[in-house]
């Protein structure tokens, strides 16, 4: 099953650090709700255990995560991997653009989804990534607004 | 919107010029069935009921959209109340049980039945999500023939005194206030119905039914009285009027359970769709193999045969409102929602048993979208006249009163 979706935000914070952020691995997954055992395989390599579910259908994914930094503002993420009966892959795609005020970010996530999950209907698949992915992104925000404070 | 509610719609339209106010309706009736879809599942999986309808549906002016504007509400005509409940039956029929009871058996009764005094107590607070309604008829001994009621009341002064116990009713144990039916002590044949204050002395609910098949979002209790008083304000539609209160009420339920059944089959249509166009099987979509093809075709001719008899079954109701002491058009109009609610409720069950045939054994859970309908769709064949009553009120209709099968 496939499920796209895309969104904006508004960070206060410098385009720089933005990009720096986004390009550590480690920083994001901080960043992923129910998450652990984050380790960095190469430089633009790492891997991730996520806690997914709904309702008491709950299980650990373990993700294989591969960054892209392609210039311009341009990042992308790859996440394969799978657990309790499923497989994920997960396409996240970030655009920024702004300047030493504030940064503009536009992103796309690409859900590919198979196994029990799947199964649950579209409606329900979208609505639980969408919620992951928003809050995944409002963590950054936080974060990011909370160090330019600082 | 959601498009299978859409296609309805637009269907509709050619033959009925919605307002824009209804199209609000509808369309709020889509955000809410929107808005609720996680939580309905993740509470069915649950086994629990879902707390979020209430809260929800009165967000989107929907828990008093068939009410009419006087008393707060939206005014929707039948075939509008339909739509609304046709949408939330996409949810299963878990939601559809609690919208059902509390608007066509709640707040349209207490609009037809109650007097100023219980529209203003019971009516206009209902509209804006501040009491829940429950239809306390069924008894242990008395479903389908509901004048078997054992449930009693007597007068003391100006108050009366109910005993008895209630079985099986929905939003039981989450009412503020039942709509109970009960006869009077000393003349069996007398039959009244009272709205009754769940948190009065001497009500209680001993058991809660959570072994259902299905339903399981939506309450189910077995309410009891031991001496509970009403007051004489709160007699429901005249002291010896019972039966007939009764009986308009379950014609209201059975317009709601056959509404949300067509909701129930456009919900397997579209997990069929999506399942078939994804799973592969013999190195193919499952959707090529002409066997699913026919389970696919079958579903959707399905949604064809039950959707009109039942906008029909509305179209004479909202007659039938606008002229209730026309004696043909509600004897018409019985036949029409008996045919409504047959023939949807069958071919709801049908279309998700046909729709978990395609799902293969993932069907077979209820994490599966069609495992739930499967599951909930049945007890439409059961709820507000069984299969069973619905055939005798449809022969009555055909060959005449004088051929009536049950008094």
């Amino acid at each position: 099953m496939r499920v796209s979706f895309s969104g904006k935000e508004h960070i206060n914070a410098n385009i720089t650090d933005s990009e720096n952020f986004f390009s550590d691995t480690e920083m994001v997954s901080k960043c992923i709700p129910d998450s652990r055992d984050f380790s960095k395989i190469g430089d633009n390599e790492f891997s991730i255990a996520v806690e997914v579910g709904i309702g008491n259908l709950r299980g650990t994914f373990l993700i294989h995560g591969v960054f892209e930094k392609e210039g311009n503002g341009l990042i992308k993420y790859l996440l394969t991997g799978g657990g309790f009966g499923n497989k994920v892959s997960i396409q996240l795609v970030v655009r920024m653009d702004g300047d030493a005020a504030a940064t503009n970010l536009s992103w796309n996530a690409d859900f590919d989804v198979s196994g029990i999950i799947s199964g649950l209907g579209q409606g329900i698949v979208r609505g639980v990534s969408e919620e992951k992915i928003s809050e995944i992104i409002s963590n950054i925000k936080a974060v990011l607004e909370k160090n330019k404070q600082g | 919107m959601e498009e299978l509610f859409t296609q309805s719609v637009k269907d509709l339209g050619s033959m009925y010029h919605f307002s824009r106010d209804e199209l609000e309706i509808l369309d709020d009736a889509d955000k809410a069935a929107e808005e609720l879809s996680k939580s309905e599942f993740e509470h069915y999986i649950k086994r629990e009921v879902n707390p979020d309808h209430k809260k929800v549906l009165t967000k989107h002016g929907i828990i008093g959209a068939s009410v009419d504007k006087r008393y707060g509400g939206r005014g929707a005509n039948p075939l509008v109340s339909v739509l609304v409940k046709e949408r939330l039956g996409q949810l299963g029929m878990g939601l559809s049980s609690f919208i059902n009871v509390q608007m066509f058996l709640g707040e349209m009764m207490i609009q037809r039945w109650g007097t100023d005094d219980q529209k203003e107590r019971y009516l206009r607070p209902a509209v804006r999500g501040e009491k829940i309604f429950a239809y306390g008829l069924t008894e242990l001994e008395a479903g389908s023939d509901p004048s078997e009621m054992q449930t009693t009341y007597e007068k003391r002064g100006s108050r009366y005194i109910l005993n008895g116990s209630k079985y099986l009713i929905t939003n039981g144990s989450i009412a503020d206030n039942l709509i109970i039916f009960a006869r009077s002590k000393d003349n069996r044949d007398e039959k009244s119905a009272f709205i009754v204050d769940s948190k009065s002395s001497g009500f209680s609910i001993p058991m809660r039914m959570e072994e259902k098949i299905g339903l399981f979002t939506s309450d189910t209790a077995m309410p009891q009285m031991d001496g509970v008083e009403v007051d004489e304000a709160d007699v429901f539609g005249g002291i010896g009027n019972g039966m007939h209160v009764a009986y308009s009420g379950l014609m209201n339920g059975r317009m709601g359970v056959a509404s949300a059944s067509i909701g129930v089959i456009e919900a397997c249509l579209n997990a069929v769709v999506e399942r078939a166009k994804e799973r592969i099987q013999h190195g193919k979509e499952i959707g090529k193999h002409q066997l699913i093809q026919n389970h696919i075709a079958e579903i959707r001719q399905n949604l064809e045969m039950a959707r009109w008899p039942v906008y029909f079954a509305a179209i004479r109701k909202a007659e039938y409102e606008a002229d209730p002491s026309n004696e043909s058009l509600i004897n018409e109009l019985d036949l029409r929602i008996s045919l409504a609610k047959k023939i949807a409720s069958r071919l709801a069950f049908e279309s998700a048993d046909r729709a978990v045939q395609v799902f293969g054994g993932f069907g077979y859970s209820i994490l599966s979208p069609v495992g739930r309908l499967f599951c909930d769709s049945r007890v439409a064949r059961i709820y507000e006249g069984t299969d069973e009553i619905q055939s005798l009120k449809i022969a009555e209709g055909v060959l005449g009163k004088d051929f009536k099968a049950f008094r």
